[in-house]
């Protein structure tokens, strides 16, 4: 394939681009639903994209399902041919960071390939998940289990003498479980989430994760119905987590350029206190166990881990070598796109808030009188965001007391984000896709406990 | 014209897959090609300098079904290579779930030439896209106080072949043309956003989108807070479409009808909706962007009642469910579509299992253009711009974010409103609606895989919550 790329970019220097890269992506997939106990879906698919992105005075970008050489060299026409058909508008002319050339071929490591299983062994987990629910309670009424696995290879080269290649496996598997008794509907989620093959499904004990769902499910039936207004909060790892992924995406050079955009909370940002003091948020494309494992970005750009919030203050953003040189930081190899099908763009990683030194008995001590919520089920995410979450406890006196059931809080993430008074020394992680038109991505967020001054609470 | 298959060639495509599928022990197949081109430019202004991009994606991909011993399969690869295609084939088979009450897929019959392929879109060049792109900027700019923070023009190029087992073999296409527009007004809370998409190129004036977009940002530049309570609404085709997209058409699928979870189970013939409602759906409208002469498993296209007068009048089939309830003459509303991923410019795609959705679920029109519309409400609000993909419960409950809306005092715009949630319920709403305009827009949810043709609406005693 390297020779085809190397064919493509040549052919779209000769077409008069000043700079040039062609991208390849083959992604092997399973996906598995199972529905209280009835398989919905078994989808094994393998897609294959390339593409030829190139520089005239700015951008075209041209891509293919067929990565024959002609439809390749065509790509690399295309793109040729659109960015001189844009670089007649009024636009400021796109000019890329330095960065070292580099050449490395990573394979996928020590896994269990996913390919290498037979479909009927993955369906047997997911369904023993299955059944391990609903033998808990008859009021489980219902379940729902998504399993994917994927196998990414990656390629990329450009006019810089730069070629990376790279392979990586995903293995993901999401659990929703209703209890339901007259009126009263609870539902509890979890997911197991990992850069990792198959032997993810073996040490990640994905049975006994179902059986302690729909025990909590059925729990917090007898709940009742939290208070609302503001109060102090402690949030478990999961909201915490969603909350580092938040900061992530707000750190996106791309959104963040955009004044007064539903996501440019951090525009403008950069030096200033966004957070409490006792926040530390970095994101690392190659923190172990995590959901992304990225060695090479998209433009070929080695992902280092990058501190994004230090003692509460923004000290960077997450860019594409475009980004870099229109703010004047340095490049650190943020740019993301679902296959080579789409141009890449500014995106987080995996987000982890670094973990304090509070365990939670003395985080619900310094909590006293408030709430304890846990288990993300759901989350809108905007400049505020609304998470939805499975219950809370009441605290009294530093102890727990009362369930509540179904409990939502929102943040003003410009604001609330400040109010974080201690952080725990646990650490956990929460997996989302985040999904923009017909383009998704996998992000991650990790975190310790964290105790807010004040929150929100629906 | 840019390249995409010929209808020979796809089906060439389709007729190799059924031969593997035969030779790896598939009972009965069906093999759905699709080769899609997309050409945009773009522009973005970033730290108030502006961005352009111009992007041409091709796609050609393939879907299979393959059923065999009571069970059946569903996969897709867009590597069409003979050893890839082998390999997907066997590894479906193995995958393939038990099916009860299949019949066999659809049979060949006579479909209506439809056809809606505009070749000036397809022979559209890059140059005089942004041609089209620019005027609308200018268009917009030429009006101190705008900015134009966004813009996308471009078209879309889809065919598709579908064979089956069964002797079926047929295909089609479309065109589609689509602009879109966020202005910045000072002192606006944020980007007033526009779109259009249409299915002919001379049915696109972008000169009048931005005329329209850049009235309504002005009107932003001054935006009020919302006063809470219940109010009488406007309703634009934009929001409109996004209240009917979720759990409203979901309630129309025949096989959520069959297994209870529909709302509207067991209330065909009776009112669900107010007397001046009536919904179709309509694979056959000229200006839908779902309308095609056949549905995703080949069987011809037709217009069904769904509402009229408010009444219920039917649900909707794909051919699988037509067979399981021993409706014969059912279907056409076999659609590839799964949420959330939607193309913007045609959602359906190979890689996407088959599912039962609306085409175009048109709202049919008044008489009475938005002027007239906004004169009956006299005093109210105006919902122009909603968020897409909001979280709707499968009940029809709702909160929906407008983010751009106007006060409406004496029948007319009188000034812009900061973002608001409507909340409400949609099977209620429905009820409420007093008149509907006469101006259809073709618009497709964000998170929809289908198109609604919907007019303005004005509807009684909405709630409006700050």
């Amino acid at each position: 394939m390297r020779e085809v790329l190397e064919a493509a970019v040549e052919k779209a220097l000769e077409a008069g681009a000043s700079y040039a890269e062609a991208r390849f992506s083959k992604v092997f997939s399973n996906r598995i639903e199972v529905r209280r106990g009835r398989v919905e879906r078994v989808v094994p698919s393998v897609e294959v994209a390339g593409s030829v992105r190139c520089l005239v005075r700015t951008w075209g970008f041209a891509s293919t399902t067929r990565l024959d050489r002609e439809s390749m060299l065509d790509a690399a026409t295309r793109a040729a041919k659109l960015a001189k058909a844009v670089s007649t508008g009024p636009c400021s002319e796109v000019r890329l960071a330095e960065v070292p050339s580099v050449e490395e071929e990573i394979g996928m490591g020590d896994v269990v390939d996913p390919r290498a299983i037979p479909i009927d062994e993955k369906l047997e987990v997911v369904l023993a998940c299955d059944e391990a629910a609903r033998s808990v309670d008859d009021r489980v009424i219902m379940t729902r289990l998504s399993y994917e696995d994927f196998v990414v290879i990656r390629a990329f080269c450009n006019s810089e003498g730069t070629y990376v290649a790279e392979a990586c496996p995903v293995t993901q598997l999401r659990i929703a479980i209703t209890a339901k008794e007259g009126a009263n509907v609870q539902t509890t989620t979890g997911r197991l989430s990992a850069a990792a093959g198959q032997e993810l499904m073996a040490y990640g004990d994905p049975v006994g994760m179902a059986e302690r769902l729909a025990k909590r499910a059925v729990e917090l039936l007898s709940a009742g119905k939290a208070p609302g207004g503001k109060m102090k909060v402690l949030v478990d790892n999961s909201v915490a987590g969603l909350i580092a992924l938040c900061v992530g995406l707000l750190a996106s050079a791309e959104l963040a350029m955009v004044p007064g955009g539903e996501l440019s909370a951090f525009h403008g940002k950069l030096g200033q206190q966004v957070a409490s003091e006792c926040l530390n948020i970095t994101d690392d494309p190659a923190a172990e166990g995590l959901t992304v494992a990225m060695h090479y970005d998209e433009e070929g750009v080695r992902a280092r881990p990058v501190r994004l919030v230090e003692q509460g203050r923004l000290v960077s953003y997450l860019h594409t070598r475009s980004t870099a040189n229109v703010m004047g930081q340095e490049p650190n190899g943020r740019a993301r796109a679902p296959s080579a099908l789409f141009t890449p763009t500014p995106l987080n990683t995996n987000t982890v808030v670094e973990p304090g030194d509070r365990s939670l008995e003395e985080l619900l001590e310094e909590l006293g009188e408030g709430l304890y919520v846990i288990g993300l089920v759901g989350a809108s995410i905007g400049r505020a965001v609304h998470c939805d979450c499975e219950a809370a406890y009441e605290i009294r006196g530093g102890e727990l007391k009362r369930a509540f059931r179904a409990v939502g809080i929102t943040l003003d993430l410009t604001e609330d984000l400040k109010k974080v008074e201690a952080v725990g020394s646990d650490f956990d992680v929460v997996s989302l896709t985040l999904s923009e038109r017909d383009r998704s991505y996998p992000v991650c967020g990790g975190a310790p406990h964290l105790l807010f001054g004040e929150v929100a609470v629906r | 014209m840019r390249a995409v298959l010929a209808p020979e060639e796809l089906l060439a495509y389709c007729e190799r897959a059924l031969r593997a599928c035969e030779v790896e022990g598939a009972e009965e197949a069906e093999a759905f090609v699709l080769a899609r081109a997309t050409t945009e430019v773009k522009l973005d202004r970033r730290e108030g300098r502006p961005s352009l991009e111009g992007t041409s994606t091709s796609r050609l991909g393939l879907a299979i079904r393959v059923y065999r011993d009571g069970r059946l399969g569903f996969s897709y690869t867009t590597d069409l290579s003979e050893g890839a295609l082998r390999e997907v084939i066997r590894s479906t088979l193995k995958a393939a779930r038990p099916l009860e009450g299949f019949r066999g897929f659809p049979t060949p019959r006579k479909a209506p030439g439809l056809r809606l392929f505009d070749a000036k879109v397809a022979d559209l060049t890059e140059e005089e896209c942004m041609e089209r792109l620019l005027h609308m900027v200018e268009a917009v700019e030429c009006d101190e106080g705008l900015e134009v923070s966004s813009a996308t023009f471009g078209t879309s190029i889809i065919r598709f072949g579908i064979a089956n087992s069964g002797g079926l073999e047929t295909w089609d296409e479309g065109t589609f043309v689509r602009a879109m527009l966020a202005v910045s007004a000072r002192g606006a809370p944020g980007p007033t956003p526009a779109s259009a998409i249409r299915r002919r190129l001379t049915d696109l004036d972008v000169g009048q989108l931005a005329r329209d977009v850049a009235q309504k940002a002005k009107l932003m530049s001054k935006a009020e807070a919302v006063e809470a309570g219940k109010v009488d609404v406007v309703l634009s085709p934009w929001a409109l479409a996004e209240l009917l997209a979720y759990a409203f058409s979901n309630a129309l699928r025949a096989d959520n009808v069959r297994s209870g979870t529909s709302v509207l189970k067991g209330k065909l013939g009776q009112r669900v909706a107010s007397n001046c409602l009536s919904i179709y759906d309509d694979p056959t409208h000229q200006h839908g962007i779902c309308s095609f002469g056949i549905d995703d498993e080949g069987t011809p296209a037709e217009r069904k009642a769904i509402i009229e007068g408010g009444e219920l009048k039917g649900f909707l089939y794909d051919s699988i469910e037509a067979g399981r309830q021993g409706l014969e003459k059912a279907g056409g509303n076999c659609i590839r579509w799964e949420p959330p991923a939607v193309d913007p410019y045609y959602p359906r795609d190979y890689r996407f299992r088959p599912g039962i959705y609306p085409t175009n679920l048109l709202v049919e029109p008044g008489r009475r253009g938005l002027d007239d519309l906004l004169s009956e409400l006299d005093s109210g609000l105006y919902a122009y711009a909603s968020l897409a993909g909001f979280a709707m419960r499968p009940s029809g409950d709702f909160s929906l974010y407008v983010l751009c809306g106007f006060k409406v005092e004496g029948g007319e715009l009188a000034g812009g409103l900061k973002g608001f949630n409507l909340r409400g319920n949609v099977f209620e709403l429905v009820k409420a609606i007093k008149s509907v305009g006469s101006n259809l827009e073709p618009v497709v949810p964000e998170m929809a895989g289908f198109c609604v043709i919907a007019p303005h609406v004005l509807v009684e005693g909405v709630e409006v919550v700050g």
